[in-house]
């Protein structure tokens, strides 16, 4: 494996330093306390690689639905200050409803395609073979169940911001559909199937990854054949503006990706063929090692190249417990990173290729990266709305699949007791005003979220890419 | 091998006897008899606790075995001199995750690397490193069993055990008072510097039984105020604090009062608490405490209080002690905890309402020194 031209830590840190690493302070109060969060969520990309932590800054600044994806622990440390904005549920009553295993993100670019094993496939999608989950569970945690309900109302309120006239009675549909595919999931209503009616911006994203999937998208994009026929990963010089791109692997890196390739569990007769170091994708984890790797089955020709992507996986943020310490069902990070998915998904096999590997303290998830592997972007959903592809209703719909997935994702995981959370969460749900509390929560963490962007962006300004942080760095 | 042969000895021979007594943190060291110069002693404490615990409502891990005390001080001490380091075991990748050193393996972690001096003659003591929260440690004395639980303000918090800087103190002759002040980084003990600036901290203590007959400690009255700034924002993280305590060989009791401006980097925050607790004293046939502690995050806030409240009970056992109470300890107890709707880690759960904890726990806490030769 080749070593890259450019190093990209060097690039970024050199776009860190003409940026500024420093600057005045802020005042005291919520910017200061927003800032404190942040530096403290990320101290572990601060000291390894302040540029990159740096650019995963510049693209929550860039982008309120962003700013959400970066910020799940600042949400759960909202959420746990005693402050006179806290609303109280009346949720959460009884003992287990605390500890149901979580989603921990689940807002709508969380949700996506998977092209499981055949006999894997439900008919959830319109097309078959194509089933819609949540396609990153990193955040799974054990917690009270309404928490993910709250975050997925978030979500999609963030994604309403750039929906130009989607006001409050707009997003309040959305919310109170969200609270019904959840209550009807848990709940087992005949509504369900109504539920699972795909709306314009699910179809769009299916009719997507069809094409894309057939055309063998991804694939073609991220390699081409060699003179040998062989295909190798297409790298790049350098990363681009935003920080992305694909770049060849240091030796550190190789060696690295060797000891994991040696581990991972392929089909029989499966050989590596290429490795490559893939920046910028995601935001919470964007400062994360991504590797890719192009394996194939053993044939002759590229029909039996697929893509793996190995990522980074570090703890999850700590949502409000009922317990200082809720330890769950997991014996490790490889075994929650793994383990997780497989007792969330609607098939444990969802994913043929997930898994997870340790190296030294390092984790990394292991999954398919073929273009059947998609998920929902909200740039892609604010231009179809623009272009009035998509509307209200469609919205809620989206909605309401995202509260369907999370009631029968709750479901089927054991509490952190192992216990089955049935019955816990159909008591708690047979009490009413849960679209309603959900509707109140979801406005004031809205707007809390869009102050919080203000203050982020004010904080970038003044403290530099870094936040202030410089001196934590290495 | 040496070191062990020497501190098996355990007995504290003369002169090391008069300088190896347990100190008020704070107070010059006041060896009883005079005392060479160069004299040389080493100390070691070992403070270790185990226990089984049953917590309900049983969620998740509701029967645990836990580590809850264990710690390691080691100390050389001189007339006017001493060197001392303090290491805890901590859980590796913290309460809830996976990132540690070998699994979550318990760690050691300095606590304290304190060098002190004590002009005895002036009254004057000063320490400077990783040195103690003196209204920490003070109220860890009057509460006398954190292997059972923190203070109040270690358990909010809102106060660290130790922190990078410095104190010095006076103390008036026959300890009527004490004055100490202190400058520290404000960040804690697990955290390095965040910002340029200091905590600056002032205690006052008064034994007003310094004028009588009567051992001095017997009854004391502090007071605190402290002006801090956490993290890189420069949070706010200003505390005052009142201490009232009664040392009777029969029992002990404690009060105190704690106000804050800020906590953990969130500026407005407006901690407080109260905690009240009594325990069987030297004298006392058993070991016995109770304590209750009235606490909220948000003292403006309606429905932000929560109410804990620990009781216990021992056996004596024989064996060596330690500031007054058995070495080796074997006590049950049991801890409730009541929290209102916005004192809750989710605001208004009812599920976190209520927890209440037994618990059996053997705790051992020995220390012994030994003279050395200066080299």
């Amino acid at each position: 494996m080749r070593t890259r031209p450019i190093r990209a830590r060097s690039a970024l840190l050199l776009l860190a330093a003409l940026s500024g690493c420093s600057g005045a302070r802020p005042d005291a109060g919520r910017q200061a306390w927003l800032v404190e969060q942040l530096v403290q969520d990320n101290l572990v990309w601060t000291s390894r690689d302040p540029a990159l932590l740096a650019a995963k800054y510049q693209k929550m600044a860039a982008d309120p639905y962003d700013f959400m994806r970066g910020s799940l622990g600042v949400y759960y440390a909202d959420l746990q200050r005693t402050s006179e904005r806290r609303a109280t549920t009346r949720f959460v009553s009884l003992a287990e409803s605390g500890a149901v295993l979580l989603v921990g993100d689940p807002h709508p670019e969380n949700v996506g395609t998977f092209l499981p094993d055949a006999q894997g496939a439900d008919a959830r999608s319109e097309l078959p073979g194509l089933v819609l989950d949540f396609n990153d569970l990193d955040g799974a945690a054990f917690g009270p169940w309404i928490l993910d309900l709250r975050r997925a109302a978030v979500g999609i309120g963030a994604l309403t911001l750039a929906l130009e006239g989607c006001e409050a009675d707009c997003r309040e549909e959305a919310v109170i559909a969200l609270a019904e595919g959840y209550t009807a999931a848990v709940l087992g209503l005949d509504e369900l199937s109504a539920s699972r009616a795909a709306d314009n911006i699910t179809l769009k994203l299916l009719e997507d990854t069809v094409e894309d999937g057939l055309e063998r998208k991804r694939l073609d994009d991220l390699t081409a054949p060699g003179d040998d026929g062989q295909r190798r990963f297409l790298l790049d010089e350098a990363l681009d503006d935003e920080g992305a791109g694909l770049l060849a692997l240091s030796d550190e890196e190789a060696a690295q990706l060797d000891r994991l390739v040696s581990g991972l569990r392929l089909p029989p007769g499966a050989r590596a063929l290429d490795g490559a170091r893939r920046y910028g994708s995601g935001v919470a984890s964007s400062p994360a090692v991504r590797y890719v790797v192009l394996y194939d089955l053993g044939d002759e020709g590229d029909l039996d190249d697929e893509l793996i992507q190995l990522r980074e996986v570090t703890d999850p943020p700590t949502p409000p417990s009922l317990r200082p310490t809720l330890p769950g069902l997991f014996d490790s990070q490889a075994d929650r990173a793994e383990h997780a998915p497989r007792l969330l998904w609607s098939s444990p096999r969802l994913d043929p290729r997930l898994d997870a590997l340790s190296d030294g303290v390092m984790t990394f998830k292991v999954l398919s990266y073929s273009s059947w592997f998609d998920g929902y972007n909200h740039g892609d959903i604010a231009e179809d709305w623009a272009e009035g592809k998509i509307g209200p209703a469609d919205l809620a719909a989206l909605a309401r699949s995202v509260g369907v997935l999370l009631g029968e994702a709750h479901l089927r995981a054991p509490t952190a007791s192992g216990e089955d959370p049935g019955p816990t969460l159909r008591a708690e749900l047979a009490q009413p005003g849960l679209a309603e509390e959900l509707l109140i929560d979801a406005e004031a963490d809205l707007s809390q979220l869009q102050a919080d962007y203000a203050h982020f962006q004010a904080a970038l300004g003044s403290l530099g890419p870094c936040l202030g942080a410089d001196e934590l760095s290495p | 091998m040496t070191l062990l042969l020497l501190l098996s000895a355990a007995a504290w021979s003369s002169p090391c006897e008069a300088l190896l007594q347990p100190r008020t943190p704070g107070v010059p060291n006041a060896p009883a008899q005079a005392v060479a110069t160069d004299t040389l002693c080493l100390q070691l404490d070992l403070d270790v606790a185990g226990r089984a615990a049953m917590t309900t409502p049983a969620v998740g891990v509701s029967r645990e075995l836990l580590l809850s005390r264990g710690q390691a001080e080691l100390e050389l001490r001189a007339p006017v001199a001493s060197a001392r380091l303090n290491l805890d075991a901590v859980r590796s990748g913290g309460a809830a995750g996976y990132v540690g050193v070998a699994g979550e393996s318990l760690v050691p972690r300095v606590q304290v690397a304190e060098a002190r001096l004590d002009l005895t003659a002036l009254g004057l003591a000063a320490a400077g490193g990783l040195v103690d929260d003196l209204w920490v440690i003070g109220a860890q004395d009057a509460w006398a069993l954190p292997a059972v639980a923190l203070t109040m303000g270690q358990e909010q918090g809102w106060l660290e055990r130790s922190d990078l800087g410095l104190w010095a103190a006076w103390t008036a002759p026959k300890r009527l008072v004490t004055i100490s002040a202190s400058a520290l980084s404000g960040e804690g003990l697990a955290r390095r510097e965040r910002n340029n600036g200091q905590n600056l901290m002032g205690i006052v203590t008064v034994r007003p039984l310094g004028l009588t007959t009567l051992p001095a400690d017997r009854v004391e009255v502090s007071v605190m105020a402290r002006e801090g700034s956490r993290g890189v924002s420069y949070a706010p993280d200003h505390r005052v604090g009142a201490r009232a305590t009664m040392n009777h060989p029969i029992a002990s009791a404690s009060a105190e009062l704690l106000l804050g401006w800020g906590y953990d980097t969130d500026s407005k925050a407006l901690p407080a608490g109260l905690s009240l607790s009594a325990r069987c004293g030297e004298g006392c046939p058993v070991i016995a405490w109770a304590r209750v502690d009235w606490t909220t995050n948000q003292r403006d806030l309606d429905e932000s209080d929560a109410v804990t409240w620990r009781v216990g009970l021992g056996p004596k056992l024989p064996g060596p002690t330690v500031a007054g109470l058995p070495g080796v300890q074997l006590v049950v107890g049991a801890e409730g905890r009541y929290a209102q709707p916005q004192a809750t880690a989710l605001a208004g759960a009812e599920a976190a309402a209520q927890t209440h904890t037994v618990f059996l726990q053997l705790n051992a806490r020995l220390r012994g020194g030994s003279p050395l030769s200066p080299s």
